[in-house]
């Protein structure tokens, strides 16, 4: 027993207390804050202070600009560092009864290690290799190991060996018909990838999430409405209105991601909804609404991460779609061709396939892999965190 | 009157409209809690009893507002609230079912629930300590380390350990996960504790840990407890007084001791006589009620329980064996249901040995207590005629018949509460017949 000063329940002064101490948050929030911050102000000063052709960081003497893709990327990669990473840092034991559940399922190991190697290549290649530069006198340089008749090669790199023309480790997967290194080219696709990736998912995850628990819990005619507008917008043809929007405005990664976004939450909606329905019938949501919390405090603080295992399933299932659907885009031309992306590098190549198969290839297999461990990674989280599996196996 | 009940519930009604069709026009109401009225004082621990669906839970979940009331007052006057008063539209100052929301949630200090089933009433993806600190966070408590201390201290107080706080609700046994629902309710300093159920999902022997906690903490922090149970040997050991429910009504509500010793109400015998009693001599033989609870939907007219009771009362100049009375009863609201499928017993009977209808007869009379030959020459007649009908296949027939000779008044009238003793009520006609003194309704 404390014997300095008691802390016990009966001699708390509510009255003293009931008032003060509105804003409570927790660390997590207070980091996420402090970090977007900075981020906020930069983009700021980037739009209102800073000519359009102006480099963001030329006050500090580095030619790096960013775009403001590049802001909704860096936002994003915050909340999931502040809103996944952290807090399974923050519970440690819950994080390895996760890992140990998750390990079984070897593919999904390799896929979850593919996956970083993408992520980071695509967050740290950019700062350490230089952009793909075009260079016509050294197209169609083979990947290394491998040759090609020379006389496809208009000035080889390498050595010449009976006709033939040897790939060099300068450019370790070939160049294309311009004479972009492939594998540069594939690294900075690893970028677009990852924000496409991170994107969506954040603008599908928040307004899926508003919107299932808006529903579930308002009930009556707002959640008909609600769900009524969920069904038209999944039957919107999303690939229509891109064309649409392509044609006034012009094709930027940005637009193709918000659009096909904007209409891709339906389904994550409905799901919410209905997982919030279930779970809002359990006791402890009753236990927490009787503690006097409002009404947003239970839904953030129980529902939602009571339904979240299922979110991020579904989430990430979500994802291997947009990278198809923008490789599919830039192979029909109607893609962004300002931006590297690996479906731009495809499209590149299909017109000198027959002897420089490499330019479609290497970037389509990344693309096959990165796809494939997607779909193996949101099978193991379903095994590893659906709540049913887990009382199961107690 | 010398001191005001902490809690007083008057004329609670909780009904849950029952909607069809294209426009959701309302065509009913499960009346699942119908008018009931109690009092809890200072300390006091009042039992709720009754078999599941009889509308405890709701009574409970209406009484705290976590469903809303569809009409009544419920009066709470613990912590500074004591000097309540009526307005002049009539609606009491400290009515909680008129709370603000802010008057709400300063009203989730002082009354605090304890759930059924301690497996479900856990987040489980919340340590324990940080479900029972979060009551204290949404009432303003913002240092997190003082929290922490408060819910460990009390932790500790409930027979677990500080370490605790961190653990996950799968990581307890029911009984230790039913101690931290109890840490959780106490946390505020409520002067009230709703406890639905709160050991019917336990062992028997962890049973008793609790309700001696429950004691133990209701001792030292003057609590009032209202405690819901469908178990009268646990309401024996914790409850100072008791009020029986049935279908939504209170039937018959007193201290535990007179109430266990000298029940007033059928219902409230029928249940104390399922109490296994440990006297291998004993050869009292419990009353078997027959049937289901009614729906709420449509409760039965006058005396809700009169379609069950043992002791239906008997119309004037009828006067057959009890047992016999209630078959007939059975019988008729049977027919009336269309419930009896004649064309199946003459199968399961065999058309041979029965083309006279003989083993229909008798199967029937058997099947409802009912004597070869009833003691009253009238009712006799009667029930071979419907039993006749019923042998020709007009069962709808059969049901009229019965209908029009045997009513009984417990169905025609709804029984007043009759005061037996100081703070000893029941709703039974039986006392009305009897003449007991009957200052009905109780007074304020």
């Amino acid at each position: 027993m404390a014997t300095k000063k008691p802390e016990r329940f009966d001699q708390v002064d509510w009255s003293e207390l009931s008032e003060s101490g509105r804003l409570d948050l927790s660390i997590n929030s207070i980091g996420m804050v402090i970090t977007s911050l900075p981020v906020v102000l930069l983009g700021l000063y980037d739009w209102r202070f800073i000519g359009d052709r102006t480099d963001t960081f030329e006050f500090i003497g580095l030619s790096r600009n960013l775009e403001s893709l590049d802001y909704f990327f860096i936002f994003t990669l915050l909340l999931f560092f502040f809103y996944l990473i952290l807090p399974l840092a923050q519970n440690p034991r819950m994080t390895k009864y996760y890992w140990k559940e998750f390990k079984r399922n070897r593919p999904a190991v390799v896929s979850l290690g593919w996956l970083l190697i993408v992520f980071a290549g695509g967050l740290l290649g950019p700062l350490v290799i230089s952009a793909p530069e075009q260079d016509i006198l050294i197209g169609h340089q083979p990947p290394v190991f491998l040759s090609v008749d020379a006389a496809n090669v208009a000035n080889c790199v390498g050595d010449i060996v009976g006709g033939q023309c040897q790939g060099t480790w300068e450019y370790p997967l070939g160049t294309t018909r311009g004479g972009k290194s492939v594998f540069t080219s594939i690294i900075y696709g690893m970028t677009i990838s990852m924000q496409i990736a991170f994107i969506t998912t954040t603008i599908v995850a928040a307004i899926g999430i508003s919107f299932g628990t808006v529903s579930a819990y308002a009930g009556g005619w707002v959640d008909e409405v609600l769900m009524r507008f969920v069904d038209i917008i999944l039957s919107f043809p999303t690939l229509l209105m891109f064309l649409l929007i392509l044609y006034i405005y012009g094709a930027g990664l940005g637009m193709f991601i918000l659009v096909f976004s904007l209409f891709a939450w339906g389904g994550t909606a409905r799901y919410v909804r209905s997982k919030s329905l279930s779970v809002s019938e359990e006791e402890y949501i009753k236990a927490s609404r009787i503690s006097g919390a409002s009404t947003y405090r239970v839904v953030r603080k129980h529902v939602v991460p009571n339904t979240a295992s299922s979110i991020i399933t579904q989430l990430t299932l979500l994802i291997p779609g947009f990278l198809l659907a923008e490789a599919q885009l830039a192979f029909l031309g109607l893609g962004d061709s300002n931006i590297p992306s690996w479906g731009q590098l495809i499209s590149a190549g299909r017109s000198d396939l027959a002897f420089a198969p490499w330019i479609v290839l290497a970037p389509g297999i990344v693309l096959f892999l990165t796809i494939l461990a997607f779909n193996f990674l949101g099978d193991a989280l379903l095994d590893a965190l659906n709540p049913e599996a887990e009382a199961e196996s107690e | 009157m010398t001191e005001e009940p902490l809690l007083s519930v008057r004329d609670l009604k909780k009904h849950y409209p029952i909607k069809k069709g294209l426009f959701n026009r309302q065509v009913g109401a499960a009346k699942a809690v119908d008018g009931i009225s109690f009092d809890i004082g200072r300390g006091e621990t009042l039992g709720l009893v009754g078999e599941s669906g009889c509308g405890k839970s709701t009574a409970a979940t209406s009484i705290i507002r976590l469903e809303e009331p569809t009409s009544g007052e419920v009066i709470f006057n613990g912590r500074d609230r004591s000097k309540g008063s009526t307005n002049a539209d009539g609606v009491h100052s400290n009515d909680i079912t008129n709370f603000s929301d802010r008057e709400l949630k300063a009203f989730r200090r002082d009354a605090q629930m304890i759930f059924q089933d301690p497996s479900s009433s856990f987040d489980p993806r919340v340590k324990v300590g940080s479900s029972v600190a979060e009551m204290l966070q949404v009432h303003g408590m913002s240092d997190r380390r003082r929290r922490r201390k408060i819910v460990e201290n009390l932790l500790e107080r409930v027979g677990l350990s500080a370490s605790d706080y961190d653990r996950y609700p799968h990581e307890f046994s029911g009984g230790q996960k039913q101690r931290i629902a109890l840490a959780r309710a106490l946390v505020l300093n409520p002067d009230l504790i709703v406890a639905d159920e709160p050991v019917s999902a336990l062992d028997v022997s962890i049973q008793a840990e609790i309700l001696t906690l429950i004691k133990d903490l209701q001792a030292e922090f003057d609590l009032s407890l209202l405690f819901i149970s469908h178990d009268m040997s646990v309401i024996k050991k914790v409850c100072d007084r008791v009020a029986v429910m049935y279908l939504g009504e209170i039937v018959e509500i007193g201290p535990t001791d007179r109430v266990f010793a000298d029940p007033q109400h059928p219902y409230t015998e029928a249940l104390l006589s399922a109490i296994p009693t440990p006297d291998p001599r004993s050869t009292a033989k419990g009353i078997e009620l027959k049937g289901t609870v009614p729906s709420p939907t449509d409760p039965p007219s006058g005396c809700r329980f009169h379609t069950r009771c043992h002791r239906v009362i008997q119309p004037e100049g009828l006067d057959i064996d009890q047992s016999n009375w209630r078959g007939l009863l059975t019988l008729r609201d049977r027919l009336v249901a269309g419930a009896i499928d004649v064309e199946s017993m003459r199968e399961n009977l065999g058309v041979a040995e029965d083309s006279d209808g003989t083993g229909i007869r008798s199967q029937l009379r058997t099947e409802f207590d009912l004597e070869d030959q009833l003691s009253d020459a009238k009712a006799e007649t009667a029930l071979k005629n419907a039993l006749d009908r019923v042998v020709d296949g007009d069962s709808e027939g059969a049901g009229e018949v019965l209908t029009s000779e045997f009513t009984t008044p417990c169905e025609e009238t709804v029984p007043d509460r009759t005061r037996h003793a100081d703070d000893h009520e029941s709703a039974c006609l039986l006392h009305d017949r009897e003449g007991v003194v009957t200052p009905a309704a109780a007074d304020d």
